[in-house]
């Protein structure tokens, strides 16, 4: 997805507003113009230099008006749901993972997204299995990370 | 050099020769598969990495690299899809080769000299970085404070996007690097009462989301087309080699020295070293209208320029701290993982650490030649790994690998949320690279420059009284005003012809 570079140039600028006007509320060191706000601050002023720069190429590019450019795959509703599936698999990890525990998680996210990308179901279920039986070797019994065992952690040696 | 034998001693280890053969193994698969790149499988080692000691965490980041940059030829020769940007440049020429049926030729000069460019690497870097540490051991706070930002400013203005986008991507690098506890003395910054951001932005979830999330994200919203391998059988690769060395041998050595040192510039890798190669050889070459139409030339100088680029890349990382490309970016952030912070004194206080990268680097490059061999003997098997199922495996290991840097799901959203920045900056031509730069070089930028204004009391003279500090200052300067200048230089030039 292009995203006219005006667009971001303004999301930048209030990106530099805010950052400046939070570091303002930092505490002050005594005896120096150095504190904890004046890196912060720096950068908010290059960030909003940066964007004004940004913002005055993108009024120049945007001929017709078009801010916002969509490649081919946008146009298609099916891409959309992939992206959004697989960013899901994400949160659903993020949520699930102390409940249900590394392995129910892991292998149900691993599915659903391989039987989205066209994976047979069965082979599917096999490949996701075999998957994080070898993560959960390789990382919770060699390398000791200790990975939630959720609901299955009276079951798991 | 008396800290050669005992880092010997420290790589010749039953598990620490393991560690090299998996991650080259590992680094193999990765760098041959279209649309994982190097970047990537390094990045998906760190979290691996975090639980070893120093020299196997280095030496499976060098050994994993190593291979994966030449492994990107594999693809390039027999699908015409460069398995990683740094093979890029030349992939279509190789294919055409392997159309031609010279399929042997090409993937054998992509081994060869990837192999004779990446021990030109190693060679400069063993020669070249004790000298310039012995030089860095004078610098103080002033000069660190201009090595970081002349590192930073490289970074933006070698990449071959617009300089803002740069500077951009900068900015947001050393803003996320500001978050936490760090070199603010002790007030917490942009943590919005979140106990887990008082550590700052985890280093291995954003790699992980900033390098391999984007990948899978392309790959779901990409066509899948089905590939069709250009020659299924491989013969002898190593014959006429010895040939092409003899006839490329300038080739060969210009290649390995501009790789080096387009490595060694901050910014700039193995991407980048091999187009401007490959556009050298067939500046200099005495057959320029073969290139394109399947001619090993350009093979020869480029394939050994972006694998001399991984050594090159290593001198800056070594000698200042300061990251030559995106790889060597994330070793710095594991190393100071480890407790090593790179910079001369390394020379002095852990010398077989440091000898013991070196001899990894050599070892690394030697397997190449019996490893690459093997990859590309069973180049149908590997490029005929169904994507559908590796990208899910990927995303647990990424999720796996985000969480296991602080055994926390907080280690996952980072991920999820800087992937996503990671892939919208992409895809509108916002370079990633000076992200992970300002974020592991930020605190050094900002500690450094604080340190100075203590000593001088205030008074900025100091950034430039020093002979060393006052020409790395005019040379920053200098590099910021370059596009201006550029700019004046050229309107003065055209106005005397207008008239």
């Amino acid at each position: 997805m292009r995203v006219n570079d005006a667009l971001f140039g303004i999301a930048l600028l209030a990106l530099a507003i805010f950052v400046w006007l939070h570091a303002a509320g930092f505490p002050k060191v005594a005896g120096t113009a150095y504190g904890p706000a004046f890196f912060p601050q720096v950068l908010a002023l290059g960030l909003a230099a940066s964007a004004a720069l940004l913002i005055w190429r993108g009024m120049k590019q945007a001929t017709g008006g078009r801010f916002l450019q969509l490649e081919t795959w946008a146009r298609e509703p099916g891409r959309w749901f992939g992206l959004l599936l697989m960013l899901s698999c994400l949160v659903v990890y993020a949520l699930l993972d102390e409940i249900l525990g590394f392995h129910i998680t892991g292998f149900a996210i691993t599915t659903v997204f391989m039987i989205y990308l066209g994976v047979r179901p069965w082979l599917a279920l096999v490949c996701s299995l075999g998957t994080v039986i070898v993560i959960w070797l390789l990382f919770a019994r060699l390398l000791l990370v200790p990975l939630p065992g959720g609901v299955l952690t009276p079951y798991l040696w | 050099m008396d800290a050669v034998l005992p880092a010997l001693s420290l790589i010749l280890q039953p598990d620490v020769l393991w560690v090299i053969a998996l991650s080259s193994l590992f680094g193999l698969f990765v760098g041959a598969m279209p649309g994982l790149s190097a970047t990537m499988a390094t990045a998906l080692l760190v979290p691996v990495t975090f639980f070893m000691e120093p020299v196997p965490a280095i030496a499976a980041i060098v050994s994993c690299t190593a291979m994966a940059i030449f492994a990107g030829d594999i693809p390039g020769a027999l699908l015409r899809i460069p398995g990683t940007p740094a093979s890029a440049a030349y992939a279509d020429e190789a294919y055409q080769m392997t159309r031609k049926g010279q399929g042997e030729l090409a993937l054998g000069a992509g081994l060869v000299f990837s192999v004779l460019g990446g021990l030109f690497g190693v060679t400069v870097l063993i020669l070249g970085a004790p000298v310039l540490a012995a030089f860095a051991l004078n610098f103080s706070s002033f000069e660190y404070f201009w090595m970081a930002l002349l590192g930073l400013t490289c970074a933006v203005f070698i990449s071959p996007n617009a300089p803002v986008k740069g500077v951009v991507a900068l900015l947001l690098g050393l803003l996320l690097s500001c978050i936490g506890i760090g070199a603010s003395g002790g007030h917490p910054r942009f943590t919005f009462g979140s106990m887990e951001l008082t550590g700052g932005v985890p280093l291995i979830p954003a790699l992980i989301g900033m390098f391999a999330l984007p990948e899978i994200i392309r790959f779901v919203l990409s066509e899948r087309a089905v590939l069709t391998i250009a020659q299924k059988k491989i013969g002898n690769i190593f014959r006429q080699q010895a040939e092409l060395i003899r006839r490329y041998w300038r080739g060969l050595l210009r290649g390995s020295i501009l790789g080096t040192v387009i490595g060694a510039m901050p910014g700039a890798g193995a991407d980048i070293a091999a187009w401007v190669s490959y556009a050298t050889s067939k500046k200099f070459s005495r057959e320029p209208e073969k290139y394109g139409t399947g001619h090993v030339e350009g093979l020869v100088e480029s394939g050994a320029a972006n694998n001399s680029a991984l050594g090159g890349a290593w001198i800056p990382a070594l000698v200042f701290g300061i990251p030559g490309d995106s790889i060597t970016a994330i070793a710095i952030g594991v190393m100071f993982m480890k407790g090593l912070t790179p910079g001369p004194m390394i020379f002095l206080n852990n010398p077989e650490m440091l000898y013991g990268v070196f001899i990894a680097f050599i070892l690394a490059n030697l397997l190449m030649l019996p490893f690459g061999w093997a990859a590309i003997k069973c180049a149908g098997q590997l490029l005929s790994v169904p994507r559908p199922i590796l990208m899910p495996v990927i995303l647990l290991f990424c999720i796996v690998g985000a969480f296991a840097s602080n055994n926390t799901v907080f280690g996952v959203v980072t991920m999820l949320v800087l992937g996503v920045a990671a892939y919208l900056m992409e895809e509108n031509r916002f370079p990633i690279a000076p992200v992970i730069l300002g974020l592991v070089l930020g605190p050094m930028v900002e500690e450094n420059f604080i340190n100075s204004m203590q000593k001088t009391l205030g008074d900025p003279i100091g950034f430039v009284s020093r002979p060393i500090a006052g020409t790395l200052a005019a040379l920053t300067i200098l590099i910021w005003f370059s596009p201006l200048l550029l700019r004046l230089w050229r309107r003065a030039r055209m106005q005397p012809q207008m008239r």
